[in-house]
């Protein structure tokens, strides 16, 4: 068996393996898809974070922001007074520290960060999600208990046997 | 009037469903997945397999259409003709051949996607079955050749557009714009356009920079002389910053981006116009 040796100041650093659902856009921003409130934005060409609602602005969503922020200010990556309210919808964003060291990329201390957060997130997010989809199933794929004997009743203009019918004089009547 | 329908015997909407399928994975990147489904199709639906020629009955139901209701008769008599000369029970094997791999390869969730057209898939199912009554059979005909004839009346509805006619269309809508919008708005609109395909979250990027950048540049505007002299211009510069500051609570939406356009213009005027 072959073995590898590394000699070096290189040889014990240790590699940082994420898995999340990123995108990198146009202006090489790293767009974070895995929360289910927010949509995370780590732009390295303007040094900041910005959190936007994934879909409409509600408690959750700020919750998720503000969440994101302490966390992300407790681990000492963010600048705490730059944290503010954005131009646009419900945006949050910060702006990364400096590192004393240069060595050190605050981009990369940044998503390792968000990443820690969204595993920590990820157990309530994913209940949400689940209970929600459990019952929409529900209404439109009741078990055979909640069922009645009709089954799948095809969409029609008139249903059942009993027709409505509008008289001369306003009144409303159903006929059999 | 109460009709049985099997989807998984139902080979139309089980090639749709595989098609649906395929694209599912195709979306999703999950190329192991949509390699699956393709070469399900080559297995069972082979130009010399019996499924293949059950499905050119049915698509010559559902996807062709007739000028009128003749040649739609006609149609269908040839499809039930056609129909008559496949082995039944040769196609059966085959059906279940193909549900099992569909079972074993994919999972029964496939036979769950949605089929837009599924409720005239059942219909040509029940047409071309022998176990439907035949007043149910002559009424579901009647049903398949209103479609077939509606169809037609619906796509004759689209006007056709030849490569002549968008080329000037092209060309005249660049002669307009090309010079008189701003790299800004062209940015905003290319984001705006592309906007479907990541949940808007560019557009959103650039619109929360851009509805920044427009915020401060106002305000620096209020600064220069002679708007500052300028009651009216004053009063105006403050209502458009408030406006802008209302977008921190609106979604995405026409107000937001033909103020913005507007606001570009505006602010590309003030600092590089002619102001006299």
């Amino acid at each position: 068996m072959a073995i590898t040796i590394r000699v070096g100041n290189k040889a014990n650093r240790k590699l940082v393996t994420l898995e999340m659902d990123v995108r990198k856009s146009l202006s090489g921003d790293l767009m974070i898809f895995d929360h289910g409130d927010i949509d995370i934005v780590l732009s390295t060409a303007n040094n900041k974070v910005t959190a936007f609602p994934k879909e409409a602005l509600s408690d959750y969503v700020y919750g998720a922001q503000n969440r994101l922020f302490t966390f992300l200010k407790n681990r000492g990556v963010i600048v705490p007074e730059s944290i503010r309210a954005g131009s646009f919808y419900g945006t949050f964003e910060a702006t990364m520290q400096s590192p004393i060291n240069e060595d050190v990329s605050a981009a990369k201390m940044t998503l390792v960060n968000i990443s820690e957060f969204i595993d920590e997130e990820r157990p309530y997010f994913e209940a949400m999600e689940a209970y929600v989809a459990e019952t929409e199933s529900e209404y439109v794929d009741p078990d055979k208990e909640k069922s009645t004997e009709l089954g799948e009743v095809p969409q029609a203009a008139e249903k059942g046997s009993m027709r409505y019918v509008r008289d001369t004089s306003a009144h409303y009547l159903y006929t059999m | 009037m109460k009709i049985k329908h099997n989807k998984k015997r139902n080979t139309a909407f089980v090639f749709e469903s595989l098609i649906r399928e395929a694209t599912i994975s195709i979306v999703k990147q999950d190329s192991e997945r949509k390699n699956k489904v393709f070469s399900i199709i080559k297995k069972h639906f082979s130009h010399d397999s019996l499924l293949y020629k059950d499905l050119e009955c049915y698509r010559s139901l559902y996807e062709d259409t007739a000028p009128n209701e003749e040649i739609a008769n006609k149609i269908l008599l040839e499809v039930k003709a056609q129909k008559r000369l496949i082995d039944p029970e040769g196609l059966f094997k085959q059906q279940t051949a193909l549900i099992h791999d569909v079972n074993k390869e994919l999972t029964q969730e496939t036979f769950n996607n949605f089929v837009p057209n599924y409720r005239s898939l059942a219909t040509i199912q029940q047409i071309l079955s022998i176990k439907a009554s035949p007043k149910a059979r002559v009424m579901l005909e009647g049903e398949i050749i209103k479609n077939m004839v509606t169809l037609k009346e619906n796509r004759d509805d689209m006007p056709t557009i030849d490569n002549l006619t968008y080329r000037q269309f092209v060309d005249k809508f660049n002669e307009k714009y090309d010079n008189k919008l701003l790299k800004e708005q062209k940015d905003l609109l290319t984001y705006y356009v592309a906007s479907f395909s990541d949940n808007s979250l560019q557009l959103k990027i650039f619109l929360n920079e851009e509805i920044g950048r427009l915020k401060k540049r106002l305000e620096e505007a209020r600064e220069i002389s002679y708007i500052k002299e300028d009651d009216d211009m004053m009063a105006m510069a403050g209502k458009i910053v408030r406006k802008l500051q209302g977008f921190s609570k609106e979604t995405i939406g026409e107000n937001v981006l033909l103020t913005v356009l507007k606001t570009q213009s505006l602010v590309q005027e003030i600092y590089n116009g002619d102001n006299d």
